[in-house]
């Protein structure tokens, strides 16, 4: 098991929000959940059950800033060794949830 | 469109078995009530350990709900899974609401955790009972992948109705463990037909261990659910000897059978064979005619339905000199006490006052007649002998791996024992547990976890798994696990541990007589025991997780 740490600048602050999760725990997949926070920028807290896949987990979550940019919103991931194609399907599904609750 | 069941996630189910809207989560992922035991063996935890549980409507009802997320662990009921799940049934005895319901996807005791999660399995059926007491209807839906086995199994049949799809599985113990026990002429648990016809929602609809079949369709679901919400049946001695008749006849007319379909003929089905290819529709005529011809045939059968069944191969007599020696120290030398196989029962003296002693010894494998004869000698107390203690004596290796008791529906009967036992308290006996010797896995859950409290020998064990077969299900390190269960009760085999976790009252040492009055006299009739953890340091949360829930 191993515990990641990202901080990511962002443009995108998203309408208050309560806090979104999607995904579960189970063998090849993760759960992603977001949460608005006071400060700047995107955090991401990932706990994975793999070793050694921080230079990929990094590649996967600029990507998703990329796409994204949000601030003021922290990511905690709990992951059972999913690809970087699943965990970055997650991340937008997350995402897409945001959106949604900001234009309700 | 038609929603599946099986293939949504359990925050899924509960958002398409509600009202639209209505549901509100009761630590929700956010609050992070998490598994403490996970990470310290490397596993990464969940945000909800596995399992939603909140209130919402239910066709305009406000209801209770749990589901349980077969992907996390395999839905396992580990220390603050179990917790969430009884202090949601407290929750409900504060706050009536029209009905619990349980969408149960589990294999089991989280074996991570796996002494919190046997304790907490017996936590559940406690709270879940009392809940039924109350006249709270509570529904279980089975229909995730994974199906509903070990304690799970056993909770699932303390429900007052169960609902099931095809896909969905209802048993004791795994084909998998079964086939690792006994090899795999007894139990192949890679034919999949063969797994399905045992353990599957058709063969428990039939049998009736399932009181609707429905196809794996949200909708399909939520409809028996609305369905099913009136159906309130507390626990009383007059359901419990109906159940219990119905459980004898079925040894009597099933017992011999070796495979499901050789049931489904005895019942009058014609072309057991095609039950597989079967819609639920189709299904519940089938399942009248089965109940038809079954009634038909089963007068003879209830004539003699309390009495044990003579041909159980374990009913050999012979008591041992160390069983015998600890009887007459319990209860002097002029107690009644007789073993019959692997059964112990009779009536002893403890003070002065007369109490019924039901018990297993020679490590028995707890099978359906064995927990058939337990229960009977509960019932038996209950109904000539209001009030009168009963003290369990627990010598057990477990439930027993076989096929044929899985066909049977093994988890009813274990949990019939434990409704019995639930009942007698109810009715104002004190029941005593005592492990005297072994307490394995599922098998200590009914036939000793139950008791308003369960003491020990010092020299008695307990455990739910060794370390050597944890380490080969979890791929950790055996070193590893022998020095984190140093410092850490929560998995490890071992008395002591169960004591830390309020699992077991106390452990009692010299005057046994004396203990056992003491215990007659001072044991708690509440579940005390996710508090005895926490004070003791062997469960720090689940006492706190469960006061969360129901505040």
């Amino acid at each position: 098991m191993e515990k990641l740490h990202f901080d990511l600048t962002g443009q995108h602050m998203p309408a208050p929000f309560a806090p979104v999760l999607v995904g579960v725990v189970g063998s090849g997949n993760l759960e992603v959940l977001l949460e608005p926070t006071a400060a700047a920028g995107c955090t991401l807290d990932i706990t994975t059950s793999a070793h050694g896949f921080a230079p990929i987990w990094q590649a996967v979550v600029e990507d998703f800033q990329a796409r994204h940019g949000l601030t003021g919103v922290a990511v905690s991931i709990n992951d059972m060794g999913a690809t970087p194609a699943v965990v970055s399907l997650r991340l937008d599904q997350a995402a897409a949830a945001l959106s949604m609750k900001a234009r309700a | 469109m038609k929603r599946s069941f099986s293939e949504s996630t359990a925050r899924a189910r509960i958002v398409h078995l509600l009202d639209a809207g209505s549901f509100t989560e009761i630590l929700p992922p956010a609050e992070r009530v998490v598994s403490p035991h996970l990470a310290l063996l490397g596993v990464p935890s969940a945000f909800d350990d596995g399992v939603v549980i909140g209130s919402g409507l239910l066709a305009g009802q406000t209801v209770f709900i749990a589901a349980q997320e077969g992907e996390f662990m395999g839905g396992g009921v580990g220390e603050v899974h179990g917790a969430k799940l009884v202090g949601l049934f407290q929750r409900a005895l504060i706050h009536k609401p029209a009905a619990v319901i349980v969408l149960a996807e589990s294999g089991g005791v989280r074996l991570h955790e796996a002494n919190a999660g046997l304790i907490a399995v017996s936590e559940v059926m406690r709270a879940l009972l009392a809940v039924r007491a109350a006249g709270i209807p509570v529904l279980m839906l089975i229909g995730g992948a994974n199906g509903c086995f070990g304690g799970m199994g056993l909770i699932a049949r303390c429900a007052d109705r169960v609902v099931m799809s095809d896909i969905g599985r209802l048993a004791m113990s795994g084909p998998e463990v079964i086939e690792s026990s006994n090899g795999v002429e007894e139990f192949d648990s890679r034919d999949r037909a063969l797994v399905w016809r045992t353990t599957g929602g058709k063969h428990r609809y039939l049998l009736g261990d399932c009181d609707v079949l429905v196809e794996d369709d949200m909708a399909a679901f939520r409809t028996a659910a609305v369905a099913e919400l009136t159906h309130s049946l507390p626990l009383s001695l007059a359901t419990l000897q109906a159940e219990h008749a119905l459980l004898t006849d079925r040894v009597r007319r099933f017992g011999h059978c070796h495979d499901a379909m050789d049931i489904w003929q005895l019942g009058g089905i014609q072309q057991p064979e095609s039950v597989a290819d079967l819609e639920a529709d189709a299904m519940l005529a089938l399942k009248q005619h089965f109940q038809t011809m079954t009634a038909a045939s089963g007068k003879q059968a209830q004539a003699n339905a309390l009495q044990p069944d003579p041909s159980d191969p374990s009913a050999a007599a012979y008591p041992t000199p160390e069983l015998d020696a600890l009887l007459s120290t319990l209860f002097g030398s002029d107690h009644h006490v007789c073993i019959e196989g692997d059964l112990i029962q009779g009536t002893a003296q403890v003070a002065g006052a007369p109490v019924a002693v039901v018990g297993s010894t020679h490590h028995a494998a707890i099978g359906v007649e064995l927990a058939l004869a337990q229960a009977h000698a509960v019932l038996e107390t209950v109904r000539q002998h209001p009030k009168r203690p009963v003290v369990l004596l627990v010598d057990t290796q477990g439930q027993r791996l076989r096929h044929r008791d899985e066909l049977l529906g093994i988890n009813r009967y274990m949990a019939h024992m434990g409704c019995c036992i639930e009942l007698a308290r109810q009715l104002g006996h004190r029941v005593i547990g005592l492990v005297y010797d072994q307490a394995l896995s599922g098998g200590f859950i009914t036939s000793g976890l139950m008791a308003d409290a369960c003491y020990a020998l010092p020299q008695a064990e307990i455990r739910v798994m060794r370390l050597r077969a944890m380490a080969r299900v979890t791929k950790i390190d055996e070193a590893r696990l022998t020095e984190l269960s140093k410092s850490n009760p929560v998995f490890a085999p071992g008395v002591e541990n169960f004591v830390a976790m309020g699992g077991i009252q106390a452990l009692w040492r010299g005057d046994l007589q004396a203990c056992l009055a003491d215990a007659l006299h001072s044991a708690p009739s509440q579940d005390e025991r996710a508090a005895l953890g926490y004070a003791r340091g062997g469960r720090s949360l689940a006492d706190g997780v469960a006061q969360r829930v129901r505040a």
